[in-house]
């Protein structure tokens, strides 16, 4: 057996054991990952770090470390890692440094002081070679996920196979995007560990110090993940959300992220908004944001009882809005149990508007009213302006 | 008495009529376009080609033209436009400069995306000529359909679709005669890769030819206009005398979306047909009708986009290398769109129940780097970004793809190209404003207008083509054109269906490799249309096997096969079937660059 070391003094004794090992293990290709030591020169600025054993592979283990800051809250997960990349036969040391966040999704990775990746060739990894690897290991969605190391490389080699594309599924193009060509079982093995079962042991050991320090963290965050995660506990399945989190909610209504801001509007109940003041905001909310955001907050209005002032705000900006905002304005106003004078007014008088004046007689004739100058108007749209259309 | 009553008030009517004055003006037509471009693409839903300002975001050059009153005076002004992106007010817009002087209204932010006319208000006509412009504001794709001057002060002109047509045609004077041109032996519609293919093989055949192409350069998804590479194989042929004409048309692999626009090789193309002698080209021409005798195509009616004169194409026998499959459509040809059932067609990898979805269309994008720092434009109209989701490219590839059977890929043409439009921009802007360190200095080079479009409707021939024929490798007597590409269906990517559910852009794709097949002549004729032959993505066969003979390499053999059977349809005056059942034998010699047999 050829044996590829790069820093033999190192890593001689694991090394050893996993090609003891190896010779166990009927098939040729096996992941063999250990823990080596904590270097801390990789992990600065935490106070302390708590370790975890973490078990891949039902057979092996390693150590995981939870970093902390001066204030003991969580920071980071990370991991000094060897793991020999083997490949029929024939293996090499990786020593490699893993970082995730809290949720377990893979941030970066780095070395122990004087360590590299090489190619099958020997020939050390590039900086371009190091870009890709973190383009790769970063994509949660890489097509190494549903295929098979066998599939992806020729026989005893780190070289993509010729039929890689049949393979996986893909055209080489792609193949090729997805990975370092004569580093390929590098790139396996090691998106393996990134995304491998220890994400879901992070997440299990990050439920265990949940605190509410930690949520009001979260939800503040920029991080979208913690952001999601923190929603989906500080609110029921019905949205129903504990009081202490209101204010971080609103902010992500309002926040830079648009993905987060409509997940958190959809998701709280309308108890939410029953109050004045948060109605308002509400309101206020619509008039400054993006129109995908303007949508979903009309469409949670048109579940909310809405109190006068706001119904009345909603009836005056039909005659601004497009066509789409109108009909969800209007749909708001449609599902009130009774709506003011004010605000049948206000309707009232964008029965000249051409562009919604049909929904607009729709949602007057609902609400019957008895006040002359509505009636006159819809009398005058009716008899005048569309006689047919009614 | 009566009858004289009957004439005065006729009289009297038509009086008033020719008192009414319209002076109509396509935009399209303008003398100069300035920066503006022609769009033809919605030409099946509106009747008409447009002019648009795609300047990625930069105001574009006026465009002008000189009208001619009939009389001075007082001219009521209606500008027939849409917002595009009324999200909540789109960003398309322009102003109408009359005289060097614009008018107060701008046009284009009206929040509605329904074409319409909308008036102009009122101008004092003080000189039979007058300068007309378009002035463009923003950049962002702008649009005008025509412009109405009328001296009556009560007209309106039709929005709806049928009235308007009928406007239209009475103010373009298109009459029901229009020019006539030669007849011919083969008539070719779509100057695509496919169609192009036909038309040279054809020639060479010695058939009199007729190409009819509806934009000005050819190449169709191959052009530089929308810059989609050649895919398919040429070098496991059956027959390798096929692609022969696919590989003079080839002018290298620049990939998809590639920046230098000279990498497809129009002229290259453009030089192989005008050094065909027996090709007629017809560039500029969208054939909209056709004329029928019982289960034959007598001839097809195409209109400039740019001067709206109408031809009238008569043929022997044509070829629906639209793409679309129009003409098949048009002359009542057997065709299918979207998906078959599993139960329909026993394919496994058909979909359960059969549906509308189809491939999308990609408008393909290309930035570059430069020297300095550029910014550009907020977008609310477009579709939004975050740190969360966008897409970090600096070029677009194939998965840019919009129209996965929540459009309909022909008559929503307009707004699958508009949604592309509004992901590219969105995500453009994203991109220079948030992701400086990378793209600061990044610069839009070019933007598709030209949807590359992958699928339509699909017309029925006496064989459809099927997976299991693909995947079993099933030799029919008739298999001709070797089709080597996956079976590559494409599907909304799963990430941009989380963030854009029912507003998807991005496509992916599961590629299932097949070994090299043949396609047989009897998908390249309609089934009962008896002298239409057909070519590219829009021949006979199944969904999923269209996911494999859909790529362009593969539509030119195609072509090459259509015109050495045209020949034989001459030869033997016989129709597209005849050659099936009378004459195959000579088919495959000639295919196969041997000689053909002895006739029985």
């Amino acid at each position: 057996m050829e044996v590829i070391v790069n820093k033999i003094k190192h890593i001689r004794q694991p090394f050893l054991f996993c090609t003891l090992f190896l010779s166990l293990c009927r098939n040729g290709v096996f992941l063999c990952v250990f823990f080596l030591r904590l270097n801390t020169a990789f992990a600065q600025n935490i106070a302390k770090t708590k370790e975890f054993t973490v078990i891949i592979n039902d057979t092996t283990e390693y150590k995981l470390q939870l970093a902390f800051d001066d204030a003991g809250q969580p920071l980071y997960y990370f991991s000094n890692l060897f793991t020999p990349v083997c490949l029929t036969g024939e293996c090499k040391p990786v020593y490699i440094n893993f970082y995730w966040d809290l949720l377990g999704n893979y941030t970066r990775f780095d070395f122990p002081l004087g360590e590299e990746l090489t190619r099958m060739d020997h020939q050390p990894f590039k900086v371009e070679d190091y870009e890709k690897l973190q383009y790769i290991l970063a994509n949660t969605n890489s097509l190494m996920k549903d295929v098979q190391m066998e599939d992806l490389v020729g026989k005893g080699t780190e070289n993509l196979a010729d039929s890689v594309d049949a393979k996986a599924g893909a055209t080489l193009k792609t193949v090729k995007n997805e990975v370092i060509d004569g580093a390929v079982y590098t790139c396996y093995t090691l998106w393996h560990i990134a995304h491998g079962k220890v994400v879901t042991e992070m997440q299990r050991i990050t439920e265990t110090i949940r605190t509410d320090t930690l949520l009001h963290r979260f939800l503040n965050d920029n991080n979208h993940y913690y952001q999601y995660w923190a929603m989906e506990r500080v609110m029921n399945k019905e949205g129903a959300l504990q009081s202490d989190f209101q204010v971080d909610i609103q902010k992500i209504i309002r926040g830079k992220n648009i993905f987060t801001a409509r997940y958190a509007l959809q998701k709280v109940n309308s108890q939410f908004f029953a109050d004045k003041a948060r109605q308002r905001w509400l309101w206020e909310t619509y008039q400054s944001v993006v129109y995908p955001l303007q949508l979903a907050i009309l469409k949670k209005m048109a579940i909310l009882p809405l109190i006068n002032e706001i119904a009345e705000q909603v009836a005056q900006q039909v005659g601004t809005a497009n066509q789409e905002q109108a009909r969800l304005l209007l749909k708001a106003l449609a599902g009130q149990s009774k709506l003011s004078e004010p605000t049948l007014l206000q309707l009232a008088a964008q029965l000249t508007n051409e562009n919604s004046a049909i929904e607009v007689y729709g949602v007057l004739e609902k609400y019957q009213s008895k006040n002359r100058t509505i009636q006159q108007k819809m009398t005058h749209y009716k008899q005048t302006l569309h006689p047919n259309n009614h | 008495m009566k009858l004289l009553f009957q004439t005065l008030i006729f009289l009297f009517i038509s009086l008033r009529l020719s008192a009414q004055d319209h002076v109509f003006l396509e935009t399209e037509s303008f003398t100069d376009k300035g920066g503006w471009v022609i769009d033809q693409q919605s030409f099946v839903v509106m009747g008409s080609s447009y002019l648009m300002a795609h300047g990625m975001g930069r105001p574009v050059k006026d465009a002008a033209t000189t009208v001619q009153f009939p009389e001075k005076g007082k001219y009521s002004i209606w500008v027939r436009t849409k917002d595009w992106a009324p999200f909540p007010k789109g960003p398309g817009k322009f102003q109408v400069v009359l005289n060097g002087k614009p008018l107060n209204q701008v046009f284009g932010e009206s929040g509605s995306d329904v074409w319409k006319w909308y008036s102009g208000g009122e101008i004092e006509v003080q000189n039979e000529q007058m300068s007309v412009a378009l002035r463009d504001l923003t950049g962002f794709n702008g649009r005008c359909d025509a412009i109405l001057f009328t001296n009556s002060s009560t007209f309106t002109p039709p929005n709806q679709l049928d009235a308007m047509t009928t406007f239209r045609k009475q103010q373009l004077k298109l009459t029901d005669a229009p020019t006539e041109a030669n007849n011919f032996d083969l008539v070719v519609v779509g100057g695509g890769i496919a169609g192009t293919c036909a038309a040279i093989s054809a020639s060479r055949m010695g058939l009199k030819v007729a190409l009819i192409q509806d934009r000005p350069i050819l190449g169709g998804n191959n052009s530089s206009e929308i810059r989609v590479h050649l895919r398919g194989d040429v070098d496991k042929n059956h027959y390798p005398k096929l692609g022969r004409i696919v590989r003079e048309m080839d002018n290298g692999d620049p990939g998809n979306g590639n920046p230098n626009a000279v990498e497809y090789g129009d002229a290259r193309k453009m030089a192989i047909v005008k050094g065909e002698r027996n090709i007629s080209l017809f560039l500029n021409t969208h054939a909209y009708k056709v004329e029928k005798s019982v289960d034959k195509i007598v001839a097809v009616i195409g209109r400039d986009i740019a001067t709206n004169k109408e031809t009238r194409f008569t043929g022997t026998f044509f070829s629906d290398c639209t793409g679309d499959g129009t003409i098949g459509e048009l002359a009542g040809a057997e065709f299918r769109i979207g998906r078959e059932s599993k139960a329909e067609t026993g394919e496994s990898l058909a979909a359960d129940k059969a549906d509308n979805f189809t491939l999308g269309t990609s408008n393909l994008w290309a930035s570059l780097e430069r020297d300095t720092m550029s910014s550009f434009p907020e977008t609310p109209w477009a579709l939004q970004f975050s740190d969360e989701y966008y897409i970090d490219a600096s070029k677009a590839d194939w998965e840019w793809e919009t129209g996965f059977g929540n459009f309909n890929t022909i008559t929503d043409a307009e707004k699958i190209r508009d949604h592309n439009l509004r992901a590219i921009f969105g995500n453009w802007s994203y991109l220079k404003k948030n992701k400086a360190a990378k793209y600061a200095k990044r610069e839009l080079a070019w933007v598709a207008y030209i949807g590359g479009k992958r699928e339509s409707r699909r017309l029925m021939g006496d064989h459809v083509l099927t997976q299991m024929d693909i995947q079993e490798g099933k030799q029919y007597p008739d298999g001709t054109v070797t089709a080597t590409w996956t079976i590559d269906l494409h599907f909304p990517d799963e990430r941009n269906k989380k963030y854009f559910e029912g507003q998807e852009f991005f496509a992916g794709t599961k590629h299932i490799k097949v070994a090299p097949y043949t396609i047989p002549y009897r998908c390249l004729y309609s089934k009962n249309i008896s002298n239409l032959f057909m070519a590219g993505r829009n021949i006979s066969t199944t969904h999923v096997a269209f996911g494999s003979t859909r790529v362009m390499r593969t539509c030119g053999m195609m072509g090459e096969v259509v015109g050495f059977a045209a020949y034989l349809t001459k030869k033997y005056n016989t129709s597209p079937r005849g050659v099936y059942q009378e004459h195959l034998p000579e088919l495959m010699a000639i295919i196969k660059n041997e000689t053909p047999p002895g006739k029985p």
